[in-house]
């Protein structure tokens, strides 16, 4: 279970200007929750996912998993960050192994754990290219595969899917709610699409200035295609968030 | 989820690899470029006259005193021609540059990760890195003798300074999130530094070790000038004593001819070595 | 007042830096004094500061010859401060003149003969080969072909290093040449544009920021070049006063002019950052540059 409380975080920035990315954020997850961060550019997503994976350091209050306070990235935590990094000096069985590398455990081993998650995304024929032979979504299976491999029950997102095509997403997406189905891992997934929370997430959390100002549970049945997600509760969801996004009237971020 | 799936946002593969190797027109450039520089050296010659000696009699020289020169000998030059004094520059390059090379690659990389080190080399960095490193050679030769060493210990110094600086560049220009990536799935400093910041400046490294090695020749040369029995530096300066024009461009032209294979042979090594490489990113 | 300020935050952040720099000076002092000192040498291997700045100061008025203003000891006269800041002047400027000098004419000349082999990419294969054996060819073990040519004068030091300048220039005009993305050339040839025309409006400006990122490479290479021809050929120039001191193991003397050397290459570079700062300040900075 994730428990932040108090959450604040305050950057400096060059022009001694002071920016509350963060602003006294509470909220607990449970295990094997599947949560959507949404919000609008700059409104403290990616802030507090960092801190979740412990990249970066609260200015006030604290996070915890399963009690034990967050001080820096661990192996229960894993990520698929929002731009491209998949090592491209590594093979992609290579990239997939090396969570498990990290953690010292026995090459045999370690082959047989990415071999059997690059099955998994689909990629199983690929293990010996270089990421740079695999497309722009094939490369986010590799990610998805290597953090997967890792072993972290918590998994951290941020907009993984951002800059893909429209159908790449949608498989993606699929990927991913099997994946999750199937290991019952808890996945935080930042989005600013309302449409892809609306298909991914069991509970949608909204961000506005620093802080949560909505915690929806998105109670559609799945499959949520269009059909589902054209119901009148998805309609209401979608209508719930989209209002939080757009009465906007503060400027991002100002303490 | 299937094969097929993955395979459907397959990019299409370029194996050039593979392709039928077809006589390239490119080699032809080349070869009349080849043609073109001699055809004008010659051209030179012929306006010039005796200050510059037509391209065969270099070649004539750098051929007849290869390995063995009695006109060598009679300059004061150790027996054997050319050829002890090739070997003898290019191990000073060679191992000057390899020496400072993997001390320039550790501090620069060192430096991009702790800030103690970064504020350690710093200073030494930028004191040798500006003086012209031509300035220290005397002092090694008075420190050192006049001796191999001295002339190894000169090429490693601004080999290492080379190297430090394009580790340093080459890390700051790594996306931060490849480390931070690498933290996530468990990666200690150790790791990080051998598995993501050693790899993935590997091509920018490459650069630097061109630089350093095309210079090298130059310092290992220059060294010898000044001092020491041995190495195409002296031959170039006894040959210059005599006024023999032709032998001294020969030495100049086979010490060319070395630091050309070997940088072609390092451009092999990079190609080899980044194979990753997405095509047009260097 | 602000810059004092500015020196101790610098100081508070950089403090091992400084403390490095100290340990540094400090070191070269205690060497100095456990260093053997030869007798037949007039000058210990590792000259203490005093003595880098007592008598090895003063001896570099061996090195004033002009009967005015100051003694000159080759003649019988006295080794004075006045001789020595004449010496340091003189020399230094004859250097600083060849480094300019070439600079600019080897700049001037690289970067136009550059051009003009771009004028087809048919001519730029044709003189690759030449190109790289030029810049494969090492600079410093050319010094003697250029004394040879231009005998030990002031213009082979500053043809060598517009010679050396100038090829880095050539080869960077070319290849920028051949990186200007061949859509603004067609852009330009569909809307009718000449060669010409071409050349002057898109091609000069799009390899600009390339070329300048050729100035501190350049720079350095200037700097080693004047140097190297100083020490084999002409007999005079900065670099010259090192050959002459260390010729009697001077290192006092070698030590206080690599320092004057030092300084006037950091200055240089700091001046090139300068203009360079200048001149770009249009240019759009390059991600991760
Ligand atoms: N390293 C940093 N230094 C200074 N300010 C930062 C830093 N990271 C984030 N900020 C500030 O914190 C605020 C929130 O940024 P954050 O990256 O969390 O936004 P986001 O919701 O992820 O936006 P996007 O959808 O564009 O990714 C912004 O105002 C930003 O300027
Ligand atoms: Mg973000």
């Amino acid at each position: 279970m994730i428990s932040i409380t108090n959450a604040s975080c305050v950057f400096r920035h060059a022009s001694g200007r002071e920016v509350r990315a963060l602003d006294r954020i509470s909220s607990t997850i449970g295990d094997g929750e599947f949560v959507c961060l949404l919000g609008r550019s700059g409104h403290g997503k990616s802030t507090l996912l960092r801190s979740l994976a412990g990249l970066n350091t609260l200015t006030a209050g604290e996070i915890a998993v399963d009690g034990r306070p967050v001080k820096g990235p661990g192996i229960d935590r894993g990520m698929v960050f929002q731009e491209d990094t998949v090592f491209p000096w590594m093979t992609v069985q290579a990239n997939v192994e090396f969570g498990l590398l990290a953690q010292g455990i026995p090459a045999a081993e370690r082959q047989g754990v990415a071999r059997e998650w690059l099955d998994k995304v689909g990629l199983g024929r690929f293990g010996d290219s270089w990421p740079k032979e695999l497309s722009g979504g094939m490369r986010k299976r590799v990610a998805i595969a290597t953090a997967f491999a890792g072993g972290a029950p918590i998994l951290l997102m941020d907009e993984p899917f951002g800059p893909l095509d429209y159908v790449t997403r949608r498989d993606l997406q699929n990927l991913l709610i099997d994946l999750w189905r199937s290991t019952g891992r808890t996945i935080i997934f930042v989005t600013h699409d309302i449409e892809e929370a609306l298909v991914l997430a069991e509970r949608a959390l909204v961000l506005r200035a620093g802080r949560i100002v909505d915690d929806i549970r998105v109670d559609l049945t799945r499959p949520r295609d269009e059909e589902e997600r054209a119901s009148p509760r998805g309609i209401a969801i979608s209508k719930t968030i989209l209002g939080h996004l757009e009465l906007e009237q503060h400027t991002p971020g100002a303490a | 989820m299937t094969d097929i799936d993955a395979t459907r946002d397959a990019m299409p593969v370029a194996d050039k690899a593979t392709a039928p190797a077809r006589p390239s027109p490119e080699i032809w450039w080349t070869l009349g470029g080849i043609a073109l520089f001699f055809i004008v050296w010659t051209l030179g010659h012929l306006v010039i006259g005796r200050y510059l000696p037509p391209p065969w009699q270099v070649i004539a020289a750098a051929v007849t005193h290869f390995f063995d020169s009695r006109y060598f000998v009679g300059l004061g030059l150790p027996p054997g021609g050319y050829w002890p004094h090739l070997v003898s520059t290019t191990y000073t390059a060679l191992l000057g540059c390899a020496v400072g090379a993997v001390i320039g690659t550790l501090t620069g990389l060192g430096s991009a990760h702790s800030n103690v080190i970064h504020q350690i080399t710093r200073p030494i960095v930028a004191i040798l890195g500006t003086v012209p490193i031509l300035v220290a050679a005397p002092f090694f030769l008075i420190w050192f003798g006049v001796s191999e060493n001295s002339k190894i210990i000169l090429v490693a110094f601004y080999s290492a300074v080379v190297l430090h600086l394009y580790a340093l560049r080459a890390v700051e220009h790594l996306h931060p999130s490849f480390a931070e990536s690498a933290s996530t799935l468990g990666a200690g400093p150790w790791m990080i530094f051998h598995r993501v910041s050693l790899p993935g400046s590997v091509p920018e490294l490459f650069g630097g070790l061109r630089a350093a090695l095309g210079a090298a020749w130059g310092l290992a040369a220059i060294t010898e000038l000044l001092g020491t029995d041995r190495g195409i530096g002296r031959v170039i300066i006894t040959t210059w004593g005599v006024q023999d024009i032709a032998s001294m461009m020969g030495g100049l032209l086979l010490l060319a001819l070395i630091a050309v294979i070997a940088d072609a042979l390092l451009m092999l090594a990079r190609r080899a070595a980044t194979r990753w490489m997405p095509e047009g990113a260097l | 007042m602000g810059a004092i300020r500015r020196l101790g935050a610098g100081l508070r952040r950089d403090w091992i830096s400084a403390m490095v720099v100290i340990a540094l000076i400090v070191g070269w002092e205690i060497a100095g004094h456990m260093a053997p000192r030869s007798p037949l040498r007039e000058s210990p291997i590792v000259p203490p500061w005093e003595f880098i700045f007592g008598r090895a100061l003063t001896g570099l008025s061996d090195y004033w010859k002009i009967e005015m203003w100051a003694p000159v000891p080759q003649l019988g006269g006295a080794q004075t401060l006045l001789g020595a800041v004449l010496a340091l002047v003189f020399h230094s400027a004859l250097t600083l003149f060849r480094l300019t000098v070439g600079l600019v004419l080897g700049g001037l000349a690289g970067v136009l003969l550059g051009l003009a082999l771009s004028w087809s990419s048919r001519v730029r294969k044709l003189v690759a080969p030449s190109l790289h054996l030029a810049r494969m060819c090492p600079l410093l073990a050319m010094i003697p072909l250029f004394q040879f040519w231009f005998g030990a004068t002031n213009w082979a030091a500053i043809v060598f290093v517009a010679y050396g300048v100038g090829v880095i220039y050539l080869i960077g005009t070319v290849n920028a040449v051949a990186n200007v993305p061949a859509r603004y050339i067609e852009n330009a040839r569909v809307l009718g544009a000449s060669r010409l025309r071409i050349h002057r409006s898109i091609i000069l400006p799009a390899i600009l920021p390339e070329l300048f990122s050729s100035v501190f490479l350049t720079l350095g290479l200037a700097w080693s070049a004047v140097i190297g021809a100083e020490y084999i050929g002409v007999e005079s120039g900065i670099g010259r006063m090192v050959i002459w001191s260390e010729y009697f193991s001077n290192t006092g003397r070698m030590a206080l002019i690599t320092l004057v050397i030092l300084a006037y290459a950091m200055a240089s570079f700091a001046l090139c950052r300068k203009l360079q700062e200048r001149v770009l300040a249009w240019t759009p900075k390059r991600p991760g540059a």
